[in-house]
């Protein structure tokens, strides 16, 4: 078993992957990694309006979060943490950087609530469409991505130079993909040795 | 609150573009957007289409991968660590008074410097050949392109996880196909009926491409974990040397390699009957029938000892070292020699991931201090502590 199959059994199972996390399991941390990371750095972006400090929030926030893994016990609280451990960060860097450059004191007033709200919604929905893009085999994911964009069949077919007709058999092989995802179980994990006769 | 709020609408419009939206999440979000008109506002901005592809591209061009690299050691040194003590409270605590001898020396060894078996041994990976009805021999990888194969009455395709075979069209007449994976291999396939197969390393499994008949036969050799579509009208069976297996429907994990004298049938789920001769049995879930000889025996038995292999694990209760080395020795592709054979008779318990390197492993079991394992041009020695 790949680790294509591993990470599938953590994406259909989230119980599982959060069980794994708590038991250390570096793979489930990489997962989470994957998965999310993207969002909470381009969050952290438009807060930062910086990649470089971005990177640095993006790392202690998942930092943070493995010394917190045995905490978790479900997946929505992981999220949580990530995006306010990342929020928390961003806010004292301003806070520090404001301090230096007194200037730019507009730039806290911009960060309403409100405005944190609607980016960290932003940013979790279009990571979610681009994974289910990433997921799907290659020209079914152009042409769902083409069709999310608002193109007609016959755009999509044109655009890629393709049949109409095959638009429409990948446009349903992604949503039959998107709507069942396979089951397959999968993996514990390991170590020690114990010799029990001598 | 709000955080949660936030990743529960994102996830809803996400659903809702991707077309699997509920339809109580549907009103939710709806009841949502129309609460004011700043998430009016907001959500169209979002929908706007040029803004929307703009972003997915910066979402595709985006790579963290080289921010991976640099979080991932920080977490790799403590996990290890917790993981391997843990483990070993954990076996602790069930089988207590035989680790005390074994187990303090472990406990004790941590702090000592521990020596490196030093080894370019890697692990298997996902490979086989197929040999087609006419004898020609294609190579297999994951994803690989098989461009087209004449078949009768099936289509086949190679994925990324696995190769699979599907009925179409009537058929009058079987068509065998081949698939050998080599030691140092794995590979997994789905048979024209639905079923799925794991093939372990030095295996091979003949089978139709498409069923006909009133059976579905197969033959192997080798390790093999099967999911049997269930079928109550077509029996699949599988032949084995000197083995008849026949199942409706279930899981269920059969080991026959030529270079061991037993062939042993583990069943996880469902029932399956397998004959052998004269001998004839049932097996139940949670046992398994140990053939040699001629002769049947049923035991019952921790299953994943002998399926855990198809989920990435090889798992190990007090086996012997040489069961356990020629286990590893057919995934890794090694080869064993043991100075004095008793060494091989020396039980020990563990898990091992597939993927993961067998030097951690062999280090593991030499800080036992029992034996001590010398690696050379893919030749394992065994020798006394």
């Amino acid at each position: 078993m790949d680790r294509n199959m591993r990470y599938r059994k953590f994406r259909e199972d989230a119980d599982y992957l959060v069980k794994r996390l708590r038991d250390s399991d570096e793979e489930a941390f990489a997962f989470l990694f994957d998965t999310y990371g993207k969002s909470l750095y381009f969050y952290c972006n438009s807060i930062l309006k910086n990649s470089a400090f971005g990177e640095d929030v993006v790392q202690e926030s998942f930092v943070s979060l493995w010394e917190r893994r045995k905490d978790f016990i479900a997946l929505l609280p992981v999220r949580v943490f990530l995006y306010q451990t990342a929020r928390n960060k961003c806010m004292d860097l301003l806070k520090h950087e404001q301090v230096i450059h007194k200037h730019e004191a507009s730039l806290m007033q911009e960060l309403s609530e409100d405005f944190l709200d609607e980016k960290m919604i932003e940013e979790e929905m279009l990571g979610e469409i681009y994974r289910a893009i990433d997921e799907l085999p290659s020209e079914c994911g152009r042409v769902f991505r083409l069709g999310l964009e608002g193109l007609s069949n016959q755009e999509i077919a044109d655009t890629l130079s393709i049949s109409v007709n095959t638009v429409k058999t990948q446009k349903q092989r992604a949503m039959t993909v998107l709507k069942k995802r396979f089951s397959a179980g999968m993996l514990l994990v390991l170590l020690g040795m114990t010799d029990l006769f001598h | 609150m709000h955080y949660e709020n936030n990743l529960k609408i994102a996830s809803w419009i996400a659903s809702r573009l991707k077309g699997t939206i509920r339809p109580e999440e549907e009103r939710a979000l709806e009841e949502w957007i129309h609460e004011s008109d700043g998430h009016r506002l907001f959500y169209e901005r979002m929908m706007d289409q040029e803004n929307f592809a703009g972003r997915l591209d910066e979402y595709e061009a985006c790579s963290l991968e080289a921010l991976k690299e640099r979080i991932m050691p920080l977490v790799r040194k403590q996990g290890r660590y917790i993981r391997f003590t843990r483990r070993i409270k954990q076996i602790a605590s069930v089988l207590f008074i035989p680790l005390v001898l074994g187990g303090i020396f472990l406990l004790m060894d941590e702090k000592e410097e521990k020596v490196p078996i030093v080894a370019d041994i890697i692990p298997g990976k996902e490979c086989a050949v197929l040999e087609m009805a006419d004898g020609r021999q294609v190579e297999l990888a994951p994803g690989k392109n098989l461009g087209q194969l004449q078949l009768v009455g099936a289509v086949v395709t190679n994925d990324s996880n696995c190769l699979s075979y599907q009925q179409a069209g009537q058929v009058n007449q079987l068509e065998y196909n081949t698939i050998i994976i080599p030691r140092g291999g794995e590979y997994q396939l789905t048979l024209a009926d639905g079923s799925r197969v794991w093939l372990n390393s030095g295996t091979r499994l003949r089978y139709p491409v498409a069923f006909v008949d009133t059976e579905r036969r197969v033959e192997l050799e080798g390790e093999g974990y099967f999911e049997v579509k269930r079928d109550t009208l077509h029996p699949f069976i599988v032949e084995t040397r000197g083995q008849v297996l026949t199942v409706l429907g279930t899981s269920f994990a059969i080991r026959a390699y030529e270079d061991e004298n037993a062939v042993l049938t583990t069943l996880e789920s469902g029932r399956v009957n397998i004959a052998s001769g004269e001998e004839d049995v049932e097996l139940t879930p949670g046992y398994q029938s140990y053939l040699a000889g001629g002769k049947i025996v049923v035991n019952k038995v921790r299953t994943s000892l002998y399926t855990a292999w198809h989920k990435g694990i090889f798992e190990f209760v007090d086996q012997p070292l040489k069961e356990i080395l020629r286990t590893l020795s057919r995934w890794y592709n090694i080869e064993i020699f043991y100075e004095s054979s008793e060494l091989g008779d020396m039980r020990f318990t563990g898990e091992l991931r597939r993927y993961d390197n067998i030097q951690e492993f062999l280090e593991r079991i030499q800080e036992l201090r029992k034996v001590r394992f010398t690696v050379a041009n893919r030749i394992v020695t065994v020798s006394k502590y």
